[in-house]
């Protein structure tokens, strides 16, 4: 089935929501068969299962459409915006079909494709969608975290190529990148953020090595990426040469926006589950208080994180505030996982259910939360910068 | 959402800053010359977060809320001659008045302005800047108002929103004493707001004012029948941002910040009172808690894109 008046869903979200939550739904007449089921509350063992898995989840969803609203049509999208692709996340997480992983890093990388390098994202958008591939951000280095103007990975160009050399560090789903989106030195090593571009490297390049790196739940989460001297045409420029900043400073607002508001579908899923265990047993009042102060801390992200992206959807720039949309975030996840770990207890520590394990998992990759896209003191401090206009930090 | 454009907006909020500067008695007629029906006409639900927002920042009193209460509650009663007691605490003297509807969060009654008289005491508490009443209510006599659940939860949740934008007016004003505080004063050679404990808390300060608001939005937003639940996040929302806000409030400000000779304390000791008032955050976080372990009410998003 494909989704019908496909013009009155792009112009209305709330449409596309009501036609898009009938196609997810379990069906409830034997007769019909439920082709979303390999996908519903299915675990997966490792890392590289999950997202092939949900690569195929993406086929699906782009055979019949439905992952093709929210996006221009020059890029094979269906019309919409932004809130369209809202819809998308938050309906798939209520059907018990995780947010396809791949969605993470295209909701970051997509938009300032579209922006900056159109018709890069007129070749590239449309196999990502059809979960035919998918992409690395690479940004952070060894010597570049929070401090992502001192990277150094270099870009020299020479004819109608640059020739990069380098390492990123921490890029999520790395290691089954097709492509990685690079943020590299193209001005003088003291350019700082003046003399960056940014680059998307194709993985099968020549001199491109990566190697998995597996977060303390054992699951390959992340990759070192190293780059020698490998030859990328000019042509994946996104933007100008040494314009890569305002490309990462547009990407940024998507960053912390659209991935919070992932984070708050899925988050609410797991929170049900949370509270579900939590009326097997007697709480103590303590956890009860925090099951109810979370729950408002959830609704209070969701409230956040929604009028950001009507706020987007409207064109208006989001600025430093989306700062905030990551404090929620991060209180949040923080907030979810350690309340499941202290209600599971022991059975949290020790337990060998598959249920348990999830819960381990996610717990380690929470507490990226304060961590990844800019930290919790990065976000602090941007506000007091950008948003409070406090006198700069001294640096002695 | 609101019909009235950012423009606009601004320019009320500018001019009701004039309506708190003076007498509580003042602000019914400051507001007839701002030709305030007009904008509560327009957009009755941005006029109240204004409205509550400014007095809020002006760290006022009045008896606004108990028009919200009453109107909400939509039996005839009227604010000139009817009080209303939160749980026990009035907003205001009740000699002006000849009833008091005692407002509880499942339950409504009225007593006589008489009878409760002499049991009604002004509170030199820990907010003795306001206008505080405390009711011994167990020697007030009062008759069971028979009303619709509906009808109190709905009264209940209005005075919550209204209170919560009050609570982030107040907060407001807080921050901006702290902003202007730790940008003026130096230690160590250089402001205080350069240092970068300072800066985040005061960064965090404002995370949490802003969520509120979003907060508040999401519920003025919400369905209808979801009106009191989201009523009751929204509180809490603004009581637990009242604390984070305060604490740091106190910090930044140093020794100054204990003292009468600061403004600090009347917005710390107002936005508690806000706070205690309807469930304080503690109370309502318990509550949300209780009815979800409970099975009451499933976890249900409140907010759609
Ligand atoms: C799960 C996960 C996925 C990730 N995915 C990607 C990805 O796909 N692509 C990518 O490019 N990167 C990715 N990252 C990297 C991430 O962006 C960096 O970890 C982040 O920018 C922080 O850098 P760092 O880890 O080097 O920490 P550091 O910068 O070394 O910081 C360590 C600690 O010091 C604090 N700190 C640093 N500077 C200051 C300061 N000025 N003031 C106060 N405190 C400070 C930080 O807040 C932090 O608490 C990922 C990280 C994680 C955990």
């Amino acid at each position: 089935m494909n989704p019908s008046n496909v013009a009155g869903q792009a112009a209305d979200h709330r449409e596309f929501a009501k036609q898009l939550h009938a196609e997810l739904a379990v069906p409830t007449s034997p007769d019909e068969s439920d082709r979303y089921a390999r996908w519903r509350n299915t675990r997966y063992a490792t890392e590289e299962e999950q997202i092939a898995a949900d690569a195929q989840l993406m086929a699906e969803l782009n055979g019949s459409g439905w992952n093709r609203f929210g996006w221009p049509a020059e890029v094979g999208g269906l019309g919409g915006d932004v809130r369209h692709r809202a819809v998308l996340y938050e309906e798939l997480a209520a059907a018990g079909l995780a947010i396809p992983q791949p969605t993470l890093l295209l909701e970051t990388l997509g938009p300032p494709l579209v922006k900056f390098a159109p018709a890069l994202a007129a070749d590239l958008l449309p196999r990502a969608l059809a979960g035919a591939e998918w992409w690395g951000q690479g940004f952070s280095e060894p010597e570049a975290g929070s401090d992502l103007a001192s990277l150094r990975t270099r870009a020299v160009r020479d004819g109608d190529h640059y020739v990069v050399s380098g390492q990123k560090l921490w890029t999520s789903h790395g290691d089954t990148a097709s492509r990685y989106v690079c943020l590299v030195r193209t001005g003088t090593p003291e350019s700082r953020h003046r003399g960056l571009s940014m680059i998307v490297i194709d993985r099968d390049l020549p001199g491109v090595t990566v190697r998995p790196i597996a977060i303390a739940s054992g699951r390959n989460k992340l990759a070192e990426v190293y780059f020698d001297e490998v030859r990328v045409g000019v042509d994946r420029l996104v933007g100008t040469e040494n314009g890569g900043w305002a490309v990462a400073t547009y990407l940024l607002q998507f960053e912390r926006s659209v991935y919070a508001w992932q984070s708050a579908a899925t988050a609410f899923g797991r929170f049900r589950a949370l509270v579900d265990a939590a009326k097997q047993n007697s709480q103590a009042d303590g956890l009860v208080s925090r099951i109810g102060a979370l729950y408002a801390d959830l609704v209070t992200l969701r409230a956040r994180s929604a009028a950001t992206l009507r706020r987007l959807a409207d064109g208006a720039p989001v600025g430093p505030e989306a700062s905030i949309d990551k404090i929620a975030l991060a209180r949040v996840e923080i907030g979810l996982y350690d309340l499941a770990a202290e209600l599971h207890g022991t059975d949290f520590l020790f337990g060998d259910s598959a249920e348990m394990n999830e819960w381990r998992d996610e717990w380690w990759y929470s507490r990226s939360a304060t961590i990844l896209g800019g930290s919790a003191e990065v976000q602090r401090t941007i506000l007091a910068d950008h948003v409070l206009g406090l006198p700069k930090e001294t640096v002695r | 959402m609101s019909v009235l454009d950012a423009e606009t907006t601004a320019t009320i909020r500018a001019s009701l800053e004039q309506v708190f500067v003076g007498e509580p008695s003042a602000i019914t007629d400051a507001l007839g010359e701002l030709g305030w029906s007009e904008v509560v006409e327009a957009d009755p639900v941005t006029a109240q977060t204004l409205l509550f927002g400014a007095q809020g920042r002006a760290l006022a009193a009045s008896r606004l809320l108990d028009e919200v209460a009453l109107a909400a509650l939509d039996e005839g009663f009227t604010v000139d001659r009817t009080a209303v007691a939160y749980g026990d605490i009035l907003l205001g003297a009740v000699e002006d008045v000849d009833t008091i509807v005692l407002l509880d969060v499942d339950r409504a009654a009225v007593a006589t302005a008489a009878d409760a008289g002499t049991h009604v005491r002004s509170s030199s508490g820990f907010d003795p800047g306001g206008s505080w009443q405390v009711l011994d209510r167990a020697e007030v006599p009062s008759v069971p108002l028979e009303l619709d659940p509906d009808a109190v939860a709905a009264a209940v949740a209005a005075v919550r929103l209204a209170l919560t934008a009050e609570i982030i007016g107040a907060c407001e004003t807080a921050l901006e004493m702290c902003v202007r505080h730790t940008t003026a004063r130096e230690q160590y050679g250089r402001p205080l707001a350069t240092f970068q404990v300072v800066r985040h808390a005061l960064a965090e300060s404002h995370a949490a004012v802003e969520l509120t608001r979003a907060t508040l939005t999401g519920a003025q937003d919400a369905d209808p029948a979801l009106a009191p639940l989201a009523a009751r996040v929204a509180k809490h929302r603004a009581g637990a941002t009242h604390a984070l806000v305060m604490r740091h409030a106190i910090q930044v400000h140093g020794a100054m910040g204990l003292t009468l000779e600061s403004d600090v304390h009347r917005a710390v000791t107002r936005a508690a009172a806000l706070d205690s008032l309807m469930g304080s955050h503690h109370h309502l976080a318990r509550q949300l808690g209780h009815d979800l372990v409970s099975g009451a009410q499933p976890p249900l998003p409140i907010v759609e894109i």
